[in-house]
């Protein structure tokens, strides 16, 4: 479906994006792993036309999108990063527009427009304007306007980012659901979980440069022999992660929101020392558990930063 | 089509926009209203001598005793009123204060003048308005003028034909019958540009032209808007040409902003009775063409400022004070610094049609816009091409 090959972009001296090579195949839910600031969505834009390409190419379904961008564009459905709709035009009007953009007219489009509505489930607020809406349905608006046209290709940027649980489900599964029907989808996330949970292959971008790309499993093997130990912890102290990451055979240690995460090649070894120095140092221990490697471990393993840095 | 789509949504957007629509109609008018209003006395100055009296005492029963009574009947009716009064009882009249001037018509005159003796009219004045004074003299001396050289040219031809029975009157009618008056005509030649126009004209023509400037503000903060919400991002990942989507949005902007002038027009016509002559093609051309420079200032705008807020700022500050220099507020332009402003040119052409001039009158009006909006256009582009707007 895509096909893209050395693809370079430059901000004067800075490299957003290195020398990228990726395939991505008819059909499958594609995922682009990487920190804030790590190129994926530079990657997209260019994917989408709407960026100058300095050196390589973009093929998507075997049209070179800088020799014939409008030909590319018709195969193709965009759900950008940032809510991206007039706020004065009603949901169904919205829609309508970019349907018409796409070409759409008449009955078909009327037809697509509904269709689209109801896909997001938004058809009982379809006469309203966005300005009412909640940052869920408005979210859900801007996936509409993206498929109303029926695009081969599905370019989403973080669709998910700040809405609440329910709405995020109900996305998720809109895309499972789109991806039955046939549509080929990018989705680029910094949530770990929503991109292990849909995708079947996932690229993982650090820096502009494509670090690793397969399926789960495929990366978990890269890092097979890393393991975490995740311990719930009260009156833990910052200065005792260096202690824990001299212990041999520690990898990576860190503490967020009372979760001190230890990632090492063998935990049942280093689980002794581990709980000795909590206890040493007075930390109270309420869990803990051993986990295999997951995206996140593969990713800091990978690129030596977490994903949230 | 994709044109069409983007001048729709645009349409759209302001009609549902109730507030901005009825700024956009209402605000000029209320402008020309108010300051049509406060700066009326500016253009309706009463430069007229009001009617006053005068004494008049005519002795003279002859030809050209009842000639001098007719023209003053006729030639001063709408300069003064006549009193006919003896000539003894004129002196106490002007003491009384009740006259300030009186003219005397000697009983000798018709025998006098006949025989091309000296002889005077004699013209009584109190000394307490020499405005009437000046006024009358004035009137004797026109009269006294025309007579005077009539009674020579007929005392030469008498003489050249030794005709001893010709009267003057008879040659003077004679001569008058034969050329007329057309050796020497006279023609005013009105140059300033705001004479004979109304405040209400004025104000018309000066906040169209404002307001059809400020039309660019909308055109520039769509783009800027667009830019900033993403949403031009996310049309151009729709099959869509740049230069469709700027071609779209400046008629869309340009098509409310003829309903605007339009509206502008209508009503002042209506609520000021203000009249725009007959080159409604003319007038168009103009409009077409100051929406044409708004557009580019618009767009220029857009490219140099990351908000909408700074762009609507920016811009409205340099109309402001591109129409206070061209003296559309104040009708006194800042001397020649009105020459590099839009409006200068532009409400010339507009006030030049209103009058009556035709479009070749205007050219040079015509041609310094049409300059104008090109260079606009040239730098709008560039910068608007040079700016990188999805990144």
């Amino acid at each position: 479906m895509i096909k893209i090959r050395n693809l370079i972009k430059r901000y004067g001296q800075n490299i957003a994006v290195d020398n990228i090579n990726l395939d991505i195949y008819k059909g499958e839910i594609f995922g682009l792993l990487g920190p804030n600031g790590a190129g994926k969505s530079t990657t997209i834009n260019m994917i989408c036309g709407l960026l100058k390409i300095d050196q390589g190419e973009v093929i998507l379904d075997g049209i070179n999108i800088q020799e014939n961008p409008l030909e590319a564009k018709k195969r193709l459905g965009l759900v950008p990063q940032e809510i991206a709709i007039f706020d004065t035009l009603t949901a169904k009007e919205n829609i309508t527009f970019f349907g018409k953009l796409s070409g759409l007219r008449g009955n078909l489009l009327k037809e697509r427009v509904d269709e689209a509505l109801e896909f997001v489930g938004l058809s009982h607020s379809s006469n309203e304007i966005p300005k009412k809406f909640s940052g869920g349905m408005k979210r859900r608006l801007n996936i509409a306007c993206a498929l109303v046209h029926h695009p081969k290709l599905i370019v989403m940027d973080e669709p998910t980012v700040g809405i609440d649980a329910q709405s995020r489900k109900h996305i998720l599964d809109s895309i499972c659901k789109l991806n039955k029907m046939g549509s080929t989808i990018i989705y680029t996330s910094h949530y770990i979980e929503e991109v292990q949970s849909i995708c079947n292959r996932i690229a993982i971008i650090d820096h502009g440069r494509l670090v690793a790309c397969g399926t789960k499993n495929e990366l978990k093997n890269l890092v097979s022999k890393e393991e975490k130990i995740i311990v719930e912890v009260i009156d833990f102290n910052y200065n005792f992660l260096e202690e824990l990451k001299i212990i041999t055979g520690v990898k990576d240690a860190d503490f967020h929101n009372g979760i001190l995460g230890i990632i090492t090649s063998n935990a049942q070894n280093i689980l002794q020392d581990v709980l000795f120095i909590l206890s040493n140092n007075n930390v109270v221990i309420k869990s803990v558990k051993m986990i295999e490697p997951d995206l996140e471990s593969v990713f800091l393993s990978l690129t030596g930063r977490s994903l949230r840095d | 089509m994709n044109i069409l789509n983007i001048v729709f949504k645009d349409l759209k957007i302001i009609i549902k926009n109730k507030m901005v629509l009825i700024l956009l109609l209402v605000m000029p008018v209320l402008m020309i209203a108010l300051m049509g209003y406060a700066l009326k006395p500016v253009f309706e100055i009463e430069d007229k001598i009001e009617k006053f009296e005068i004494l008049y005492s005519n002795e003279d029963r002859g030809e050209l005793g009842k000639n001098f009574y007719n023209y003053l009947k006729n030639e001063g009716k709408d300069l003064f009123n006549v009193n006919s009064i003896n000539t003894e009882k004129i002196e106490g009249k002007i003491s009384d204060e009740k006259y300030n001037i009186a003219i005397v018509v000697l009983n000798t005159h018709t025998q006098y003048e006949a025989n091309v003796e000296n002889t005077t009219i004699k013209i009584i004045s109190s000394g307490r308005n020499p405005v009437e004074e000046a006024v009358v003299t004035s009137f004797i001396k026109t009269y006294t003028q025309a007579v005077n050289r009539g009674i020579g040219l007929a005392k030469i031809h008498q003489e050249n034909t030794e005709d001893s029975e010709l009267i003057i009157n008879t040659i003077l009618h004679d001569t008058q019958t034969k050329y007329g008056m057309t050796f020497v005509k006279s023609q005013q030649i009105d140059k300033g540009i705001t004479n004979n126009i109304t405040s209400y004209q004025f104000f018309a023509t000066s906040m169209l032209i404002f307001f059809l400037l400020t039309s660019g503000m909308g055109l520039g903060g769509d783009l800027i808007d667009d830019r900033e919400n993403k949403t031009f991002k996310r049309i151009h990942s729709f099959p869509i040409k740049q230069r469709e989507y700027l071609i779209g949005k400046i008629i869309g902007n340009g098509f409310i902003s003829i309903i605007q002038a339009i509206f502008i027009m209508l009503f002042a016509r209506w609520l000021f009775k203000v009249e725009w002559g007959n080159q409604m093609g003319g007038l168009f051309l103009i409009v077409i063409l100051i929406i044409f420079i708004s557009s580019a200032l618009g767009v220029i705008f857009s490219s140099l400022f990351n908000s909408s807020k700074a762009l609507t700022s920016a811009m409205t500050v340099f109309i402001w004070l591109m129409t206070f220099v061209s003296g559309g507020f104040t009708v006194s332009p800042i001397g020649i610094f009105e020459k590099f402003t839009i409006n200068k040119w532009a409400f010339d052409g507009i006030i030049r049609l209103i009058k009556g001039n035709s479009l070749i009158d205007i050219w040079v009006n015509l041609t310094i816009l049409i300059i104008i909006a090109t260079i606009l256009w040239v730098i709008g582009v560039t910068l608007y091409n040079r700016r990188k707007t999805y990144e």
